[in-house]
């Protein structure tokens, strides 16, 4: 019993899984079907386990469990998870017994962790969901109960990160990837020129995902640990042999320390070394400053295996800050941005004085705006990435 | 339990987990009994002693991975071993003469000891260290510290743990003038598990209460009225206001600096000791701390990093560097805006001597 296609779009995610629930509960009631039915009520943890990364901590630690099993899971609006599995479904038993070892006993896990059974207690599940969608008689709280720190922009304290570490380690990230294209775009020439493409994570998305109402802003070394591990994902999805058949030239930014990791490495043994001179690994500035020794290795490494490499997404107020020789570094990623426009004469000329005088080597980021195309212009930059190259890219 | 990529030859390769210190840890578990020696390991040892094998035997701790990632690849192709004793190291054993050559040249690049090996005739020194590995006890895994709740253990400490209030100083004519204070976190104090990152966390933690004790005006007992106050901060984007300067000696002396630019401590006022990372909004840092009565100093640089150790670079005019023999085989732009940390032995203190560097000592 589906619901409607235009009420299905105006559901979330976890009402529609409710409603998938109560659906799997019906048919089995009408085919005499036999299940088994684990309801771990999180949201019913007592006060000093109920908080949000309490909640997450074991959900990480439940879900490993239950994944590579034939149970379903459905995640409902209460922040509560059902498990249902054809019997005898003994992984049911070992989620149990995890949850009275992380909750201390029997007695604490036992109103945690409910079962029910197919089809006799059918009507006992359609009212669970009722409930679980604030139609029932019985009060469940419609949103999570926010962490400690609560409230929008809260400081993230390490546990959190580490739940969200843990999350992230499953989270499906396609819907967060962003491809843009680098082109050379010369004045009076033809059309965009593809040189390469780059695959970057919507971080601000993934973060209002996994650490709701909590920001990074005020712990970046809290954010870089995210980051490192959303390295390590994009690394493990690049070394699938279905990614690398038909390779085409390549961006990855990248921290530092991750050319360390076996993700990196695994990635680096299969690549050919006549593939490696096309894939360009990016570091910003900020995490260059924030651990120069793993950037010291990191641009060794890369030298030694003959990645290219670029200096990412640099604010233009940085420019003074560069050595000579862009730290090595084979390219400079410089972003745009309207206060470009506005720098009078001194100002222009102190930023082209500081540009690599191969300009060849630059590429103008966040050229979102044709003015950008033209400011470039102006200074001899041809390379371009943003959306104007992708309009330009995309046919009518 | 570390995996190793897929391996398209036969490769002998015996995985091994790695302590923090990049020691190989016995397989499967906490302790084994004395290693037995496996038939790919023996295989090799009998191609050293026998045939005209070459090796390579490489100490890296630091990047155990990437080290380990190098020799594979050389192993691979060469039908060679890579072998991890329990004394730590990386050895690549029955490769050829030129392979190992070769990857002497890649550890060489990567500025990573190696030494080469020509076996049958260096077979004593695989010998030595085959009976050290035979000799070791099993390394338990050490049980890295604990990270949940190191914000609740940093806000249950004692007020004043985990700060110290350094001395900024330098020789003149053969005496030590004493410039400034920094009033510091003390690394170490929170401990972490290994990574960059999780030490930078632990260090905020404290910094933001030395800089909440600032808030309150809760001066160290020991500041120097005549000496300008440094204080520790933690990397975090530009709040929107600071605590006032302690009164004293610096007090005014950043807006005395726009009229008057100094370099050095010499005459400096109270500063903020940004961590170096914050650089990337030095422009926020920068005029926030002079509306409140602060200059800027700037802490982490480091011999690749020494062109920023310059006012002309940066916002401020101190820098700290850990001291090292790299740092002082190294040339600064301007030596006289440089303070040294962790430098009291003779080689550091003759290398501040001659270039008029400054030193940050824990002693008054």
């Amino acid at each position: 019993m589906d619901p409607a296609p235009s009420l299905n779009r105006m559901l979330g995610p976890s009402q529609r899984e409710a409603l998938a629930l109560a659906a799997l509960a019906r048919e089995c009631a009408a085919a005499g079907e036999e299940q088994r039915v684990m309801h771990l009520r999180f949201s019913a943890l007592p006060s000093d386990h109920n908080r949000l990364h309490h909640q997450r901590l074991l959900r990480e630690a439940l879900l490993p469990l239950l994944r590579p099993t034939r149970a379903r899971l459905f995640d409902l609006p209460s922040g509560d998870l059902v498990a249902v599995s054809p019997p005898p479904g003994e992984h049911l038993d070992l989620v149990r017994a995890t949850m009275q070892k992380l909750l201390g006993g029997e007695r604490e896990a036992a109103p945690i962790a409910q079962e029910l059974r197919l089809p006799q207690q059918a009507a006992a599940l359609l009212a669970l969901v009722e409930s679980a969608l604030g139609l029932g008689a019985e009060h469940w709280p419609t949103t999570p109960i926010p962490a400690e720190t609560g409230g929008t922009g809260a400081q993230p304290q390490t546990a959190d990160i580490l739940a969200a570490e843990a999350a992230l380690v499953q989270a499906d990230l396609s819907v967060h990837h962003r491809w843009q294209t680098i082109c050379l775009l010369v004045d009076g020439g033809p059309g965009p020129q593809p040189l390469w493409r780059e695959q970057r994570v919507v971080e601000a998305d993934l973060e209002a995902v996994l650490l709701p109402q909590q920001s990074l802003d005020a712990t970046p070394w809290l954010r870089r640990r995210f980051r490192a591990r959303l390295d390590k994902r994009a690394l493990a999805q690049w070394a699938r042999p279905e990614e690398l058949r038909g390779f085409s030239p390549s961006g990855l930014p990248l921290l530092p320390a991750s050319l360390g990791e076996e993700e990196f490495l695994r990635l680096d043994a299969m690549l050919p070394a006549a593939i490696r001179p096309q894939v360009t690994l990016g570091f910003s500035l900020p995490d260059i400053l924030a651990d120069p020794d793993a950037f010291a290795m990191a641009r060794r490494f890369a030298g030694l295996r003959g990645y290219g490499t670029a200096l990412d997404d640099l604010d233009a107020g940085l420019l003074p800050m560069l050595p000579g020789d862009n730290f090595g570094l084979g390219k400079l990623k410089l972003r745009f941005s309207a206060a470009l426009l506005a720098l009078d004469g001194p100002g222009r000329a102190a930023l082209e004085a500081a540009l690599p005088a191969e300009r060849d080597r630059v590429v103008l980021t966040g050229a979102d705006e044709p003015i950008a195309i033209g400011w470039g212009w102006e200074r001899g930059i041809t390379r371009f990435q943003g959306r104007v190259i992708e309009q330009l890219l995309t046919p009518p | 339990m570390q995996q190793h990529p897929p391996q398209p030859q036969a490769t002998i390769w015996a995985t091994r987990p790695v302590a923090p210190g990049g020691q190989a840890l016995p397989a499967g578990g906490q302790t084994a009994p004395a290693p037995r020696r496996s038939a790919p390991l023996n295989e090799a040892v009998r191609r050293c002693q026998s045939d005209a094998a070459a090796g390579l035997v490489v100490a890296a701790a630091e990047w155990p991975q990437m080290a380990a990632s190098l020799l594979e690849d050389v192993a691979n192709t060469t039908g060679a071993l890579v072998w991890r004793p329990r004394q730590g190291g990386f050895w690549l054993l029955g490769s050829t003469a030129a392979a190992a050559r070769e990857t002497l040249g890649l550890f060489k690049s990567m500025g990573w000891p190696a030494r080469l090996l020509l076996f049958p005739g260096d077979i004593a020194v695989l010998d030595a260290a085959l009976e050290e590995d035979a000799a070791l006890p099993a390394i338990p895994a050490a049980n890295p510290p604990g990270l949940i709740g190191i914000e609740d253990r940093a806000r249950a400490m004692p007020a004043a743990s985990g700060h110290a209030l350094a001395t900024i100083w330098r020789l003149e004519a053969g005496l030590p003038k004493l410039l400034a204070q920094r009033w510091m976190v003390e690394p170490g104090t929170l401990p972490t598990p290994p990574g960059r990152d999780w030490a930078g966390h632990a260090q905020g933690l404290l910094a933001s209460r030395l800089l909440q004790r600032a808030a309150r005006q809760a001066w160290p007992a020991a500041r120097k009225q005549q000496l300008p106050l440094l204080l520790d901060m933690p990397w975090m984007p530009p709040p929107g206001s600071l605590p006032a300067p302690p009164p004293g000696a610096g007090a005014g002396a950043g807006a005395r600096a726009g009229a008057r630019a100094g370099v050095g401590p010499e005459g400096c006022g109270h500063a903020l000791v940004l961590p170096l990372p914050a650089a990337a909004e030095a422009g926020a840092w920068a005029a926030l701390a002079a509306a409140h009565g602060w200059e800027l100093a700037w802490a982490g640089l480091t011999p690749a990093l020494a062109h920023l150790a310059t006012p002309q670079r940066l916002p401020g005019r101190l820098f700290f560097a850990e001291y090292s023999p790299l740092v002082a085989s190294t040339a600064w732009p301007a030596p006289e805006c440089l303070v040294l940390q962790g430098g009291e032995g003779r080689a550091a203190l003759a290398f501040a001597a001659k270039h008029g560097i400054s030193l940050c000592s824990r002693m008054g």
